[in-house]
Order: structure tokens, then sequence, then C-alpha cells
């Protein structure tokens, strides 16, 4: 099953799920709280969803590593290896 | 006698380890490239060959590998190359055909990665796959501006959510195959240029096989910048639902 697919099935499943809760579909006189918890419910998690990504994606970038060290690194094998390639015959 | 002497190198010995560099004007890079990964393989002691795959550069690449094959000899230093620029999933097939490793590595020509952390890594865990990461443990970027680091970010929390793929870095290209497993996958995967490096680890995962991860220090290009500006970001969403969509 493709990736999208499964997402389908999900959110199909999840989607019966709040209908049959919120417009009480299977006639199962649940209690008005359950109906009035349910029937927002896609909206708050849509914003859940929304904030933990701002959340993680700041928290990424914030905590993203700058390699200092990495490029000092390279740049003094960059100039080691021109010159032991000049040694040994390179022609840039 | 041939006995089990207590030298790990006896081992490592039967490991090859194939790198296929394919090159499209890369003649400041190149050598700079096959300098760095014969210091690290020689230190390391793996056995290992560099395949260079160019795709009739105009820039004189081709030459630049002939020197550097007879600067570091024809067993080190292969070059297969191709008449026009054909793209990466051929660059691989073809090179895969002359590798006589059974690993084969892949890396980009960015000059910023120690080769040999992926052989390390591999034999740590006997990955059928090893992956470089920049978001990972001590790996990370250098020179990338807020903006940069905000649309890679967000772009691979994007792709996790809707691949969920089990690897923190997709579009890396630092990365170490078996050989048997490179094979395989590029039989399967069908998309273009770094999405291609994308299908990869996401079938890879599918097939079952096991990926490893390192933390790599991405460095941006010396010799040129790397662009990420609308139309980039229009390709890889493109890219990102099209793999959505069919795997």
């Amino acid at each position: 099953m493709t990736k999208l697919l499964e997402w389908l099935l999900g959110v199909s499943l999840i989607g019966v799920a709040w209908g049959l809760v919120t417009f009480d579909l299977l006639d199962l006189q649940l209690p008005p709280k359950y109906r009035e918890l349910a029937w927002p419910m896609p909206v708050y998690l849509l914003v859940a969803f929304g904030c933990y990504s701002l959340a993680a994606v700041s928290y990424r970038v914030a905590t993203f590593n700058d390699c200092e060290d990495a490029a000092k690194e390279l740049q003094a094998q960059i100039k080691e290896a021109k010159e032991d390639l000049k040694k040994k015959g390179l022609k840039m | 006698m041939a006995s089990r002497r207590g030298n790990a190198k006896t081992g490592e010995q039967a490991d090859k380890y194939s790198v296929l560099l394919p090159t499209y004007n890369e003649r400041e890079n190149l050598p700079l490239i096959v300098w760095l990964l014969v210091k690290y393989f020689g230190e390391s002691g793996y056995n290992y060959e560099i395949i260079v795959i160019d795709d009739g550069s105009p820039d004189g690449t081709l030459q630049i590998a002939e020197q550097l094959q007879k600067i570091y000899g024809a067993d080190k230093i292969l070059l297969r190359p191709r008449a026009k620029k054909l793209g990466l999933g051929t660059a691989y097939i073809h090179g895969i055909k002359h590798a006589s490793g059974n690993f084969i590595i892949i890396m980009d020509a960015d000059l910023s990665h120690h080769v040999s952390t992926l052989p390390l890594k591999q034999k740590e865990g006997g990955y059928d796959l090893v992956s470089g990461t920049r978001y990972r443990g001590d790996g990370g970027v250098y020179g990338w501006d807020l903006r940069r680091k905000l649309i890679s970010r967000g772009a691979n929390f994007i792709t996790q959510v809707l691949l969920r793929p089990g690897a923190s870095d997709l579009t890396g290209s630092f990365r170490l195959y078996k050989t048997e497993v490179l094979e395989k996958l590029v039989e399967q995967c069908v998309s273009k240029g770094y999405v291609f490096q994308m299908e990869m680890i996401v079938r890879a995962r599918q097939l079952g096989y096991t990926v490893g991860e390192v933390p790599i220090s991405f460095v941006d290009r010396v010799y040129g910048e790397s662009k990420l500006g609308g139309n980039e970001i229009v390709s890889f969403l493109k890219g990102l639902l099209t793999l959505f969509a069919t795997t």
C-alpha cells in the first residue's frame, strides 16, 4: 500500500469514527457530552498538529549544528591536497 | 600457515569498497576528492577503488582524471566515462558493472565527508545501507543562513510526516550500499536527480533492508554555491508528492 493510500485509509477511519460519535449514526444514544467533545475534534487535532510542527521545526532549526571545525579542517586539507598533488605532477 | 591473526585488518581485506564518482564539470573538485579518498582509505587500511564516471564534461574533467590515474595507479582510479550527461541512475548502473567491490560508496562532489565513517558504521551493524545525515548526532552544516536552515528542516519535516522513511536525512548522497542491494534498488527506482536518492532509501526500507546512519558535516562546495531558490523548492515538493503517491 502506498503512503497516500495509508493516509486515506487512516483519515477515513478517523472520519467514520468521528461521524459515528458526532452524529450518532449508529443510534448509540451516547451522552451529549461525548458528542459535544467529538464535534470540534478534527479542528483541535489540526491545530495541535500545526503547533507541534511549528515547535518541532523551530527547535530543529535552532539546534542545527554549525560545523566550524569541519570547515576549517577541510580548508587546511584542500591546501595540503593542492600542494601534494602539485608535487606529484598534477597540472590543474 | 594461514592462521587467524589478531590483526583486524586481515578480515577487512576481504571487503572492497568501490567509490562511484559521477562527474560533470568537476575539474576543480575532482583532484581534491580523490586526494581525500586516497588519504582516508589509506589511513583506514580498507581496500578500495575509485570509479570516475564522467558524462562528457566540456571543462576537461576527464583529462584531470587521467592525470590522477597516472599518479595513483589504474588499479585504484578507474575511468569509465560516458558520451553525454545521462543522469544519476544510469551512472550508478554503469558504475556497478565495472565495480569489483562488495560495497559501493556514493558521494556527491562535495568535499565534506570523512569517507571511512561509512565502512566503520556498516561493520558495526552489518547494515545493507549506511546513509550520512546532517540532522542527527554531531552532523551539521557550515555557512548556512537562517533561511536555508529553515527550508531544509521544514522540507525534512514534511518528508518525515508524509513518507515515514526511517532515516533522518533523505536528500543526502553520501552513502554506502552492499553491491547487490544497490543493484536491486537501482532497478526499482524511477525518479530523477535527488528525488532518486530519496526514493532509494524509501524503497530500501520497504524491501526490508537495514539502514544505518552516520553524522556528516556538510560543508558547501568550495568552488560553487548550492542554490536553493523557488524552483528547487517546487521541484522538491513535486518529487515528494510523487513518492508519497507511488511508494
